[in-house]
């Protein structure tokens, strides 16, 4: 007996593989190879009924050519719609950038750990983003931002490698003007135009020189691994200690729900018991990430 | 638990009425290979074997599965996936050890996220034991918590007396269902007589696994690099393993697929950038020791290894993982 499930059907698929249909509703070019995508779930009670926290994941599908984990880029303060940042990289990728608005997608999720957003509150935020790694990140500042009151002061410190690689440029301005938050720009030596008002530098060295207290202080970090590492020899500079940063880990991904095998760090689960690490955690994997 | 003898005459009648009540599954010969397949004939059930090439993990987890269909009509996706046919499954003659290793899989595919595909498939199936008395020499399920005559996972316990009589030991209502109104009831003597078997099966099993307390302290340890350099990282261990449940999903034109994967392949874990936290060799191999005698205890609270032995039979190079993880806490001190 085959089922055809109606877009309609506000039933959750008891088949935890099954992707719920959504909509692309816009899609932004964000540099030369990322693109943001707006999504709309078909189904109009799961468009109200799907929550989720900063930090956790979605398996976005191609149907008939493949399924791919993205952090939700999007607030859960916004309602009604979803956001994923994507950069060109690979086949699920490619097809992912050749959609059109109004072309139709498979959404599994949410998945993952999350943000520890309750934990957060009454703290400062330092957010220390490279390159796409902002896209968790995003979800996190605009959760703050439209809680402003749950928060004490923001300080954001992104780079890239030129201007042009700098995502959600019209959203950067918004923070900017946002009363209680500190914005940085950077980008790497070279990556400058003349008329390029921000810092020139790479960003462990321009956290160094932005200077955030680690009083009453949680840093919130995403980028390139080696921006990664050079942000720790920083931060312990700057005695944060490692219980201090979160940051989330990149795996292969295959079902989000801890079971396909391949996502571990020892006996942690990437997909399920993360993606969002402390370092204190993560200093305990034996395993290198 | 009810206990009754019954015939090998007995037996060859309960066969022709599950063959029409139920989808039959019983080990049979396929040339040299001893495999389960449907049962067309009672004749050719065969129970003088040590174990199945295969265990029995296919018939809940298949190597490829449908899991859901996709189509596009005038830019409208349609999804349906297939609902599994409720008919009552009978798998006769499983091994205890490979019993064993569904529990392990009960808790993997059962939990936070319940894998109606695998449960369905469970819940519709019944188990029959067939008790072992004839170990193999690469047989450790003793040092596992498992052992020859075992019950755990079984709906139904069968033990070879010889003479053509068997002692069935129903285990749960479902397996007792399937022998009721046969046989008679068993007497001191039988009971003794499968003690006895059970004792001397036990007494064959020689080999023992025994990871030591402190594996985790040995993560760094070179040794890895010397024990798994001469695996060709086939994957078969990990096919014929009853525990190993790694899979990949993927789109095979309109339908997702659900196929074994295996953590001895290095692109099981490369990520698109080309990053790859198990590139090397060494590290897929002590992927699989660990996973097996630590991470899955760490998760699940036991081992997961019944001790069947089928990859140290099977392994073209013959990678015996039992001595590797006996002699990792040794070869630590001989450096």
């Amino acid at each position: 007996m085959t089922e055809v499930l109606k877009p309609g059907s506000s039933e959750p698929p008891e088949n935890i593989y099954l992707p719920h249909l959504a909509a692309i509703k816009e899609i932004r070019e964000e540099t030369q190879d990322i693109k943001t995508f707006k999504l709309v779930f078909q189904d109009e009670e799961l468009r109200k009924s799907f929550t989720y926290k900063p930090g956790q994941f979605i398996e976005f599908s191609i149907f008939g050519v493949g399924e791919s984990p993205f952090c939700l880029a999007s607030s859960p303060t916004r309602e009604g719609y979803i956001e994923c940042s994507i950069k060109k990289m690979g086949k699920v990728t490619q097809a992912i950038h050749d959609l059109e608005e109004g072309d139709i997608v498979g959404i599994r999720g949410p998945y993952g750990n999350g943000f520890p957003v309750e934990e957060m509150k009454g703290k400062n935020l330092i957010f220390v983003g490279g390159g796409i790694g902002l896209a968790p990140l995003r979800s996190l500042i605009w959760n703050v931002i439209d809680r402003r009151d749950d928060f004490k002061d923001v300080i954001i410190v992104y780079g890239s490698r030129s201007i042009a690689d700098l995502v959600y440029k019209d959203e950067l301005k918004q923070w900017q003007n946002t009363p209680g938050v500190k914005l940085t720009l950077t980008v790497d030596p070279g990556g400058e135009a003349e008329d390029w008002k921000g810092e020139i530098g790479f960003v462990p060295t321009i956290l160094e020189k932005v200077n955030p207290s680690p009083g009453n202080s949680l840093v919130i970090t995403c980028g390139p691994p080696i921006m990664i590492k050079f942000v720790l020899v920083t931060l312990n500079k700057m005695n944060f200690s490692s219980q201090q940063i979160i940051t989330t880990l990149e795996r292969k991904m295959t079902c989000g729900l801890g079971k396909c095998g391949r996502c571990n760090i020892g006996s942690v689960y990437v997909c399920k018991d993360g993606p969002v690490f402390t370092y204190a955690q993560i200093e305990q994997f034996q395993e290198e990430i | 638990m009810t206990e009754k003898i019954v015939s090998k005459e007995d037996l060859k009648k309960i066969l022709e009425g599950l063959m029409k009540t139920s989808e039959l599954l019983a080990p049979g010969k396929e040339g040299d290979l001893v495999l389960f397949k449907p049962v067309k004939n009672p004749e050719e059930v065969f129970f003088a074997y040590p174990n199945s090439l295969k265990p029995v993990k296919e018939f809940f987890f298949p190597p490829r599965e449908e899991l859901f269909k996709h189509e596009i009509r005038e830019g409208k996706v349609g999804l349906s996936s297939e609902h599994q046919e409720n008919r009552k499954r009978v798998i006769w003659g499983v091994r205890p050890c490979d019993a064993k290793s569904l529990l392990m899989f009960d808790k993997m595919f059962d939990g936070e996220y319940k894998d109606s595909y695998y449960l369905e498939k469970r819940a519709k199936s019944v188990l029959v034991g067939l008790a072992c008395n004839e170990p193999l020499d690469s047989c450790f399920c003793l040092s596992l918590n498992a052992g020859p005559h075992a019950k755990e996972g079984l709906d139904v316990l069968i033990t070879d007396l010889g003479d053509d009589s068997y002692l069935v030991e129903g285990i749960t209502a479902k397996g007792e269902e399937l022998f009721q109104g046969c046989g008679k009831e068993s007497g001191e003597g039988e009971r003794t007589r499968k003690k006895e078997l059970e004792e001397a099966a036990k007494k064959k099993i020689r080999k023992t696994c025994q990871p030591p307390p402190d594996l985790e302290s040995f993560f760094e340890d070179p040794y890895w690099e010397k024990v798994s350099r001469k695996c060709i990282s086939c994957g078969v261990c990990t096919y014929l393993c009853p525990t190993c449940f790694c899979f990949d999903l993927s789109y095979e034109g309109r339908d997702c697929i659900r196929f074994w994967d295996s953590c001895s392949f290095s692109p099981f874990t490369k990520m698109t950038s080309g990053e790859n936290p198990r590139r090397e060799k060494k590290t897929r191999y002590r992927q699989r020791v660990y996973h097996k005698f630590s991470y899955f205890k760490k998760n699940f609270g036991e081992i997961a290894c019944v001790g069947c032995g089928r990859c140290l039979r099977e392994c073209p190079v013959k990678v015996d993982i039992v001595e590797i993880v006996n002699q990792c806490s040794k070869d630590k001190t001989k450096d």
